[in-house]
């Protein structure tokens, strides 16, 4: 904050020359100003500083005048106008310097002094000199680093051991070990290589049966049936789903201090392990998460029609969310890097959030290219999406303007033949219904309407809103002098009404307003519009005298379908598939009003927040029932911005219906209540009072506006208000046509081929584009220029028209090599333990670099020719001689490359977390094999408090695979994570492996363990087998071996031990659960070699 | 199912494995994952791995959980009691954006300051106990915070980012120094029954691994999860122990040193059944040092604390190198979180951990562990010089006391002041890396040189900040 401020304030104040030299002056420097400048300000603001300070130096004059990160520190002549002055006088709370003490008194007046006097200063003598910092140079930066290079599709080299490679990867592979004068370590025997295969694939131990055919018949063909299989079981899907869900923080609540729930979040886990079940090719797979919301022709779930590519973008939002903020903006930055941290990480293998303060210290990315991307999620915000039934909609929605397009002029044609009887002969009834009479007498006018009119003429006489009160007011003999100038007056007032507002949006005139929406519920609607409704009985509710942005009641029957989570925050509606949003802007003032017709709700979604929970934010939130048209007020002062060129927040609006008719008219910033621009006279009326005020007059004005309104309230606003006028008065006008009710009952149709219901996602949603400021040092408070939003520019830039175009570039392996590299080093990653580059999230320049480039190379531009197909890749490399090695050194590989970065050997493993617990349910029987579905809450151990503890969960997790386990952040499975399960805050491409005491804790006394030994002793015993057999099967089970004669010897005696220790029979099952419960604790049992 | 057949080179030690790391970590580090106990001799320590000489060994840390209030407390502000009852922009002049945005007028502090000890020394009647100890404290009144709420306060306070998943200072420390006892972690959280807010990842190992992430003990049995054997008889568990180790034995040969790590922890787990419980047992301890501590005391929170202060000594003695202590949860009294009540809020939480911490100094004194133990008072950050509603304070992290204790450091001394409102630290203004950058270097770590490689950067739990304070140091 205090750097920041200096920045600012250095940023309005202008250099001015240098002054000339001043022998008195530059004494007076050496003696007051140098030393103090030396003692106390070059710590931090001199080219000998440890750290360089807010960019700003003050060892030489041409640097103070120069400045920091926005301009100069002193002004000679004007301390008042010197940043430094005032930093240094301590009076400026938010900008004290030194920061750890002010300056004695006399030192601060010294300083003051030197400034007046110009602050002179020797001549070419920079009190310090140093070596200059290199600049940042993006393209030689690009140039220098392998990763930023074009991929090379070499053809595979040439190798002695003809005999060895099984895939063009091996020769790559073996050329290099070749060269450094190594011999690949021989295979790994059969049930070695089998479960390997089986932990790498499912995540789960080989069935036993699966090993003996194996191992009697360890041929290609065989090898080749079990890895398809494999490949094409369900197990791999969950497997590598989970490998993804590390990439992208998952989890299913925000963290922080309530841990709030992220709402359905699962379905973007079943997403992935369909995804990776159907084997989307990667590129397909990445543009979905990038875009998927905006795909032209999105991937369908064939039998429901529910979207899966708009599934996909719910990563984005799977982050930390706070609940109350005190500063939002600071808060909405940390989001945002966060997400630009997982999506360099996941997608690109760059660390671009270290560019959010500065220029990449290591990487061709600089700080624009930071702010650039962070446009895209400025441009866009979280929703709940209808992923069930938003196609459907949306094809109902372009069914709609079909039939509007179709029907809707004819249909408004017979609404207004429909009035044409009583409209005609307007002055008639008006006289009629004035006269001493109130018959219908010889003018051929309908008794029933008349008899209307009657009525309406005697309340009109009490409502200035009505078109005939001025008619009204007159045959009762009023003042209509007076009348018209109250009148006048009230059109005089609704002029001045936004005098000292500023509009922000206006959807009441024809011109464009940026706007968009969830769901098809909104129609922007121009003035002369017709706005439908569904009662047959009123089919056509109003004509629009204004434009507005209108809620289409027909859609108001959309629903949640059962179960669904919504957002815990003071906003009590749902908003899923029935909210308009306006664009982003700059809050300038202390208010935002929405002048609205109808009930509904507006949320202000301040920089991005939208977890409002707790004391601060509750202002962003509104709900009304009134009806009529209204200016809703919501009171921001609590995001005030210092300067208002130099907004600190910005927002948007959104808007969701809660009555039949809602409709948004305009959106206005104010400091205080703006009047109503639409309280006006009729003007044509008004025009009669203010030249010949007589009821004939009026009655002849009246018959005129009234019997052309229909035709002419396209083009003008007094025509539409009676158009208007007309249709919300049938028992004036005579009912219906069937013609409007026909329109409507068609209309209904088509929403009612809907299904009402539908499940709801965590998206993104797509807003009017807005940029983001570049922020100096990241600071919220020091914005800078808008940078519009783009890709990063080592691979080109550009763009900048979405993010599906951003999703278009990086799938394009010659703009963006980096993705397909990334990618199938991950896979490489899973299969072989470590990447071919080791930092799997890091390919920049402190990542490691790869011993086997040209490999990595030749798997990228594979990848490429597969498809993107990761299923495929996977059986490439399973099957090659390079994945089959067995683990253990050659001598001389220990000697020369010891930590195996040529992969001379394989290195054995622990498994996942989730193998561990898994295989303990695979083993034991007890593991329930259903896929997809809600969370299974985990069994929290009294070790685990806190606020917002879920409930607990059953001990063995319901059987279901860890997968299925709930991801709260604040409460992760405590067995899990003491296997290295990854905190859920970034990328995580490579996770610990972590080797502690707390695992074999869990192992001899975990509950869970235990109950699952006991699950399985169950099942063994109901098997009625010999002994020796039963050791045996458990020793297949566990190790994918059979168990040796001396192993079944000491088992046995154990059994006897145990049974003599608790004094039972040797085959009772609480004996086998002791050395069923030994063998989850042998650390055979989660090594894989 | 050994096939350690002479064909395969012996498997690598546990030191030539680290060696040749070449994403490595320090050598600091390094003398931890081997887990050797270190030695007493200073120079001896530097030698092994150590940046410098160490001031102390050991940390305990008083987490004062909802933020205390330093004008109530250590802050001595008499032009509080001069204006209150003001408007504080009247008098004050700009306030700053609070977590309620609530406020009221300026509040004098709700209980009479004394000066105390030889030092002098300025301590409210709220800590009594402690006031009697004000000879062995420095006082820090100078510490900022750049954050306004629990969450993201409590995560920089104990990780030095607002965020989630980033290591802890005891995952820093014990990652660092080891454990000087094999058979305990090295990083304990003594759980009082506040777990702070934003939960345990407070106490993490973030992308250290998982073995640095602080074990958190409550005061029953077990003290720690997974502790407690379920096996009927000892005798039972032990024969089966034996039978997993012959299997383990068998296979071993062939395995790697990831496997032999696990072999050895298996039977480290075996011991921290043992010590951990013997560690937590108080039943030894002799009267005279229950009383001092409270044990008795009728307060059930106060008796609580003590418990788990006489733990942490006790934890302190077999080597632990990091205890952090969460403060019991009182009824009425949301923490030190006193947005309105602050009268009885803070007098109860006071009462709870007063005696009880003027015990602990007492205690670690007279058995000569202060000097290498360093005892660190600190919440996320203060409160408010004016008051929230009529009788709270509300979030200030502009500028508030904390205080430290042996392993190095002055006693009897403050550094730093707020300005004459308590509000913001105007002379000596310590950042919270400062006050990591110090704790650190107290340890005979060099804040700058922990580090760990992560995301592209060397991380450190200073960030890119911190500077020692020297001026603390004895």
């Amino acid at each position: 904050m205090r750097t920041s401020l200096l920045l600012i304030l250095c940023g309005f104040v202008g250099a001015e020359a240098a002054p000339q030299e001043d022998p008195a002056g530059v004494e007076f420097f050496e003696k007051k100003i140098r030393p103090v400048l030396v003692d106390r300000c070059f710590s931090c603001h001199s080219s000998t500083a440890a750290k360089l300070k807010g960019g700003l130096k003050l060892d030489s004059l041409e640097s103070a005048l120069k400045g920091g990160d926005t301009g100069p520190a002193i002004v000679p002549g004007h301390p008042e106008k010197s940043p430094l002055v005032d930093a240094v006088s301590y009076k400026n709370i938010d900008l004290r310097m030194p920061p750890k003490g002010k300056l004695p008194a006399e030192q601060i007046a010294d300083l003051t002094e030197w400034v007046k006097r110009g602050a002179p200063w020797p001549k070419d003598k920079s009190t310090a000199g140093g070596p200059k910092k290199e600049d940042f140079n993006l393209a030689k930066r690009k140039a220098e680093h392998w990763a930023w290079a074009p991929l090379r599709a070499d053809a595979p080299p040439a190798v002695k051991n003809e005999s060895w490679p099984k895939q063009p990867l091996d020769r790559f592979l073996l050329a290099k070990l070749e060269a450094n004068g190594l011999e690949p370590a021989p295979p790994a025997d059969p049930r070695t290589l089998l479960r390997r295969i089986a932990f790498d694939l499912t995540g789960l131990p080989p069935p036993p049966e699966v090993v003996e055919k194996f191992a009697a018949d360890p041929s290609e063909a065989a090898l080749n049936s079990l890895v398809d299989g494999w490949l094409a079981s369900p197990q791999f899907a969950e497997t590598w789903a989970r490998h993804w869900l590390d990439l992208v923080r998952y989890a299913e609540s925000r963290g922080h201090e309530y841990d709030y729930l992220l709402p359905n979040a699962w379905h973007y886990r079943d997403y992935v392990i369909r995804a990776i079940d159907q084997d989307l090719p990667y590129p397909k797979f990445l543009t979905e998460h990038v875009a998927g919301d905006l795909l032209p022709e999105p991937r369908l779930e064939p039998k429901s029609g529910a979207n899966e590519s708009v599934l996909a973008t719910g990563w984005w939002y799977l982050g930390e969310w706070l609940h109350s903020p005190v500063d939002t903006r600071v808060e909405e930055l940390d989001r945002v890097s966060n997400q630009i941290e997982v999506f360099g990480k996941t997608f690109l293998g760059l660390t671009i959030s270290c560019a959010r303060c500065h220029d990449h210290k290591f990487d061709a990315i600089s700080q624009k290219d930071f702010y650039a991307l962070a446009g895209f999620l400025k441009s866009s915000n979280y929703r709940q999406v209808r992923f069930d039934t938003i196609e459907k909609e949306r094809q109902a929605a372009r069914d709609l303007e079909r039939l509007r397009d179709e029907r809707e002029r004819a249909v408004i044609q017979a609404v207004a033949a429909a009035a044409r009887p009583v409209v005609s002969k307007l002055a008639a009834y008006l006289e009629a219904a004035a006269g001493p009479e109130k018959d219908a007498g010889g003018r051929q006018l309908d008794p029933e309407r008349l008899a209307a009119w009657i009525a309406h003429l005697r309340k009109a006489a009490d409502d200035p809103q009505d078109p005939i009160h001025a008619y009204a007011v007159a045959v009762r003999g009023g003042n209509l002098a007076a009348l018209a100038a109250k009148e006048r007056a009230r059109q005089a007032a609704a002029a001045k009404a936004l005098e000292n507002a500023e509009v922000l949006f206006d959807f009441t005139k024809p011109e464009p307003v940026e706007w968009t929406q969830d769901g098809v519920t909104f129609r922007r609607l121009v003035a002369g519009d017709a706005g439908w409704g569904t009662d047959p009985r009123r089919p056509l509710q109003e004509i629009l005298p204004w434009g507005a942005l209108r809620a289409d009641p027909a859609w108001q029957s959309l629903r949640l379908a059962p179960k669904t989570q919504t957002d815990s925050s003071h906003r009590s509606w749902v908003d899923s598939g029935r909210m308009a949003r306006t664009a982003t802007f700059a809050l300038r003032r202390t208010s935002l009003y929405s002048l609205v017709r109808g009930a509904g709700h507006a949320f202000i979604e301040v920089d991005s927040h939208r977890q409002v929970n707790g004391p601060l934010h509750a202002s962003t939130v509104i709900s009304w029932k009134e009806e009529g048209r209204r200016w809703v007020a919501q009171n921001l002062r609590h995001y005030p911005s210092p300067d208002p060129e130099r907004p600190l927040h910005r927002l948007h609006v959104e808007y969701t219906p809660a009555s039949p008719d809602f409709q948004v008219l305009m959106v206005v910033q104010a400091d205080a209540p703006p009047g109503d621009p639409f309280d006006l006279p009729y003007r044509p009326i008004l025009d009669v009072l203010e030249t010949s005020p007589a009821p004939r007059a009026l009655t002849e004005a009246i018959q005129k506006i009234f019997g052309d309104a229909f035709e002419r309230m396209a083009t003008d606003t007094e025509a539409a208000r009676i158009a208007d006028w007309i249709v919300r008065h049938p028992e004036l006008f005579g009912p219906v046509p069937p013609e409007a009710s026909d329109y409507v009952a068609a209309r209904a149709k088509i929403v009612s081929s809907v299904p009402a219901e539908s499940r709801t996602s965590p998206a993104i949603l797509a807003g009017p584009a807005a940029d983001e400021y570049l922020l100096i040092r990241g600071n919220t408070a020091a914005p800078k220029e808008a940078v519009p939003k783009r890709f990063l520019e080592a691979f080109g830039g550009g763009g900048g028209g979405g993010r599906l175009e951003l999703a278009r570039q990086m799938t394009d392996p010659r703009v963006t090599p980096l993705v397909p590299r990334v990618a199938v080093n991950r896979i490489w990653h899973h299969l072989f333990g470590r990447g071919l580059v080791p930092t799997v999230d890091d390919f920049g320049r402190m990542g490691l670099r790869t011993a086997h480039a040209e490999l990595l190379d030749h798997l990228a531009v594979r990848f490429g020719e597969l498809g993107g197909s990761t299923k495929k890749m996977v059986r490439e490399i399973v099957l090659s001689s390079a994945y089959r090695m067995s683990d253990g050194p050659s001598a001389r590989a220990l000697e020369i490359d010891a930590a195996n970065t040529l992969l001379q050997h394989r290195t054995p493993r622990r498994i996942s977390a989730e193998a561990v617990r898994d295989a303990m349910l695979a083993v034991s029987g007890r593991l329930d094999p259903a896929m997809y579905g809600p969370p299974v809450p985990i069994h929290l151990d009294g070790f685990q408090d806190g606020r917002g503890r879920p409930a607990d969960g059953p001990v063995d997790g319901a059987g279901r695979r860890s997968i299925y386990l709930s991801v709260r952040r604040n409460f992760l499975s405590s067995m899990l994570l003491a296997f290295d399960f990854p905190q859920p805050f970034t990328a995580i491409g490579r996770r610990s492996m972590s080797n502690v005491p707390a695992q074999s804790l869990i192992l001899r006394n975990n509950p869970f363990v235990h109950d699952q030994a006991a699950f399985w002793a169950k099942r063994l015993v109901a098997e009625n087998r010999p002994v020796e057999e039963r050791i045996d099967a458990m020793f297949r089970a566990a190790f994918g071996r059979p168990a040796a004669a001396d192993e079944v010897a000491a088992a046995k005696q154990l059994l006897q031990d145990v049974a003599t220790m608790k004094a039972l029979e040797a085959g009772h099952v609480d004996v086998w659960k002791e050395l069923a419960h030994t063998i989850f604790q042998a650390k055979e049992f989660i090594f894989v070699r | 199912m050994s096939h350690s057949c002479g064909r395969y080179a012996r498997p690598l030690t546990r030191r030539e494995m680290l060696q040749r790391c070449a994403n490595g970590f320090g050598a600091v580090a390094l003398s931890s994952l081997f887990g050797e106990a270190f030695a007493q001799d200073k120079a001896d320590l530097v030698r092994r791995g150590l940046h410098h000489a160490p001031r102390a060994r050991n940390v305990i840390f008083l987490y004062m959980d909802g933020a205390p209030s330093q004008i109530d407390t250590f802050d001595y502000k008499p032009m509080l009691e001069k204006h209150h009852g003001k408007d504080p922009k009247d008098v004050i002049g700009r306030v700053e954006k609070t977590q309620f945005d609530n406020n009221g007028k300026v509040m004098r502090p709700l209980w009479p300051f004394k000066r105390r000890g030889e030092s002098g020394l300025w301590v409210s009647d709220l800590f009594p106990h402690i006031g009697g100890c004000i000879d062995d404290l420095c006082v820090v009144r100078s510490l900022t915070s750049n954050f306004s709420e629990h969450t993201s306060a409590n995560y920089f306070l104990h990780t030095g980012t607002p965020m989630q998943g980033r290591p802890s200072m005891g995952a820093w420390v014990s990652y660092g120094l080891g454990s000087d006892n094999q058979n305990l972690p090295g990083f304990i959280v003594l759980n009082g029954g506040l777990i702070p807010v934003g939960g345990l990842d407070n106490f993490n190992s973030g992308f250290l691994p998982a073995s640095y992430q602080g074990s958190v003990f409550r005061p029953a049995d077990p003290p720690v999860a997974n502790l407690k054997r379920l096996e009927k008889t000892q005798e039972l568990q032990q024969r089966k122990a034996g039978f997993v180790k012959a299997l383990d034995a068998k296979v071993r040969a062939g395995y790697d040193e990831q496997f032999e790590s696990a072999v050895r922890n298996y039977e480290l787990s075996e011991n921290m059944e043992a010590v951990a419980p013997e560690t937590m047992d108080l039943s030894k301890e002799s009267e005279e040092t229950k009383k001092l501590y409270g044990l008795d005391h009728p307060f059930p929170q106060t008796a609580l604390y003590a418990r788990q202060c006489l733990s942490a000594r006790r934890m302190v003695e077999r080597g632990v190198r990091f205890v952090e202590l969460t403060c019991p949860q009182i009824s009425g009294a949301d923490r030190w979180d006193q947005h309105s009540g602050m009268k009885k809020g803070h007098e109860d939480n006071a009462r709870a951990v007063d005696q009880p911490i003027a015990a602990l100094l007492k205690d670690l004194k007279q058995r000569g562990l202060l000097d290498h133990t360093l005892v660190l008072w600190a919440g996320e950050f203060g409160r408010t010089p004016f008051a929230q509603g009529s009788d709270g304070r509300d979030h200030n992290p502009y500028g508030f006391t904390v205080w430290m204790a042996g392993g190095g450091v002055k006693g009897g001394f403050a550094y730093g002041e707020t300005d004459e409102w308590g509000y913001k630290a105007v002379q000596g203004k310590l950042e919270m890396h400062d006050l990591h950058a110090t704790i650190l270097h107290l340890l005979g770590v060099d804040h700058k040189k922990l580090t760990v490689r992560f995301g592209g950067r060397d991380m450190r739990l200073t960030d890119v900040h911190g500077e020692v304070v020297r001026e603390l140091f004895a």
